[in-house]
């Protein structure tokens, strides 16, 4: 069995107006990890390329221990469940024809699992795309993704749109997926708690650069949220400090408790407070 | 592919029917002659323009990419369903033929009705391979207009060809099969280049180069 889900090395993708620069990034199997980044980061340009529907610029890629680009991959793709930020299926469609498709796409296509997520999702089965909010269209999505026996699962902003009860239950299903042997999760979403929740990676794109990708618990760990007056902050060494919100009655930083003083209270950092400062480090 | 075909078959549903019956009365109205057949196996055409209009409207083609298909399988498809409904719509304009020989109380002319009926369709080949690259690379909103251009050319190479074989007895050194086998031959070798062609615009369409 492989130890990596993913493998990239070196991955990059240049556009006019946007580049994907050398893209480093590993998904160990049995877990899930969280891509994070602002619009236009780059993250759906790299679901795309993990899955070969882009050409690439350079790098590579492996992905349940196969090269996307080799022949194999095609059928590997049998293995892999992906759900896109939209669900993409033609508006006069239903969830059952959708399975009827799906029955004539996946050679493992599993109707009784599909009907069961239906049901368990609350999807009509006849109701047509046009008639769905966007939460069940994305849950359909899931539904199919989930449905074909998948080892891997690529999840797109797909908890986007949902109530936070949904968006609950789908957690627990992704992790209960990623917790079977062999499997594991890639799942990119603008919420951070979604990814604090359940993720044990976190990958933080920001305009096409990963400006970081590590274990939650260690960057959880490492930074830390320090409360001060200005003059406080003066004497904190500048490598500690990772932005700052300069407020009217004093100063709320992210700092790395590695290089502060032992006398100093450091508060816990959520994943939200950490992304949102380094995202503001990197801009400035 | 299997599924390919039944994504585009529900897609064409209600459309397809309304045009297979609209093909049915254009080749049932007796003063239309060859127009009606004509016109009947041009709806066969819209088919797969709707379908891949519906692909762009809902960037289908996005996640078709994340699923086991090749690329040539995702284009293949949409040949597959212009000859499927060709296919139907050289049975509706036999079926029209003899309906309308019903009606009227005339007897069937097989011979000619069976040659319009293989004319027809064997200029619906060379349509498609023209048309479907030109949808691939342009869209399906100005491809349509190079369809429709493609289909007058379409209609005059049915003309021309039906002229052809009314000459053909006259010409001892070109017989039926030859002539038969040498547009079999030109039409397998247009729909090879033409699915070549659209392959490669269907990549670069994928890749986001005529976006």
């Amino acid at each position: 069995m492989e130890t990596n889900a993913i493998e990239i090395k070196g991955l990059s993708k240049h556009y006019k107006d946007f580049s994907l620069d050398s893209l480093d990034l590993t998904l160990p199997t049995g877990c899930v990890l969280g891509l994070v980044g602002e619009n236009g980061a780059g993250k759906s340009t790299t679901i795309r390329l993990i899955m070969d529907a882009l050409e690439r610029d350079g790098g590579t890629v492996s992905v349940l221990g196969v090269d996307n680009q080799s022949k194999a991959f095609q059928d590997l793709k049998e293995d892999i469940g992906v759900v896109l930020d939209e669900t993409f299926v033609p508006e006069i469609l239903s969830a059952k024809q959708l399975g009827k498709i799906m029955a004539g796409t996946f050679r493992n296509w599993d109707q009784a699992a599909y009907d069961g997520w239906l049901t368990r999702l609350g999807l009509p089965q006849d109701k047509k795309f046009k008639d769905y909010s966007r939460g069940m269209t994305m849950k359909l999505g899931i539904a199919a993704a989930l449905s074909h026996g998948a080892r891997l699962l690529l999840l797109d902003e797909a908890t986007g749109g949902l109530d936070p009860m949904v968006r609950e239950e789908l957690l627990e299903v992704f992790a209960d997926f990623a917790a079977q042997d062999g499997h594991a999760v890639l799942l990119s979403s603008h919420i951070v708690s979604d990814l604090e929740r359940i993720c044990d990676y976190i990958a933080f794109l920001h305009k096409g650069k990963l400006v970081m990708c590590e274990e939650k618990d260690v960057l959880l760990e490492r930074y830390g949220i320090l409360k001060c007056t200005r003059e406080q902050l003066r004497n904190i060494p500048e490598e500690a400090v990772h932005g700052k919100r300069v407020g009217a009655y004093g100063v709320e930083a992210l700092v790395e408790r590695e290089y502060m003083p032992r006398d100093v209270v450091v508060d816990r950092a959520t994943l939200e407070d950490i992304i949102l400062y380094l995202s503001k480090e990197e801009r400035q | 592919m299997n599924g390919l075909i039944r994504k585009d078959l529900y897609v064409a549903d209600k459309t397809g029917r309304l045009l297979m019956i609209l093909a049915l009365v254009f080749s049932l109205v007796p003063s239309l002659g060859s127009f009606g057949s004509t016109y009947a196996m041009m709806m066969a055409l819209m088919i797969p323009l709707n379908a891949i209009a519906y692909d762009e409207k809902c960037k289908w083609d996005r996640y078709a990419a994340m699923l086991p298909y090749k690329v040539g399988q995702l284009v293949w498809s949409k040949y597959l369903l212009a000859y499927l409904f060709t296919l139907l719509a050289g049975g509706i304009i036999v079926l029209g033929g003899v309906l309308r020989g019903v009606i009227t109380g005339s007897a069937v002319n097989w011979g000619e009705t069976l040659e319009m009926t293989l004319m027809l369709g064997v200029s619906m080949l060379f349509v498609t391979a023209l048309g479907l690259p030109a949808l691939y690379r342009f869209g399906s909103e100005k491809g349509r207009f190079i369809m429709i251009l493609i289909l007058g050319v379409g209609i005059g190479i049915s003309v021309g060809l039906m002229e052809i074989f009314e000459e053909v007895p006259k010409l001892p050194s070109l017989p039926l099969p030859v002539v038969a086998a040498a547009i079999a031959l030109l039409a397998a070798a247009a729909t090879c280049g033409s699915f070549r062609l659209s392959v490669h615009f269907y990549k670069r369409r994928l890749n986001g180069n005529y976006n």
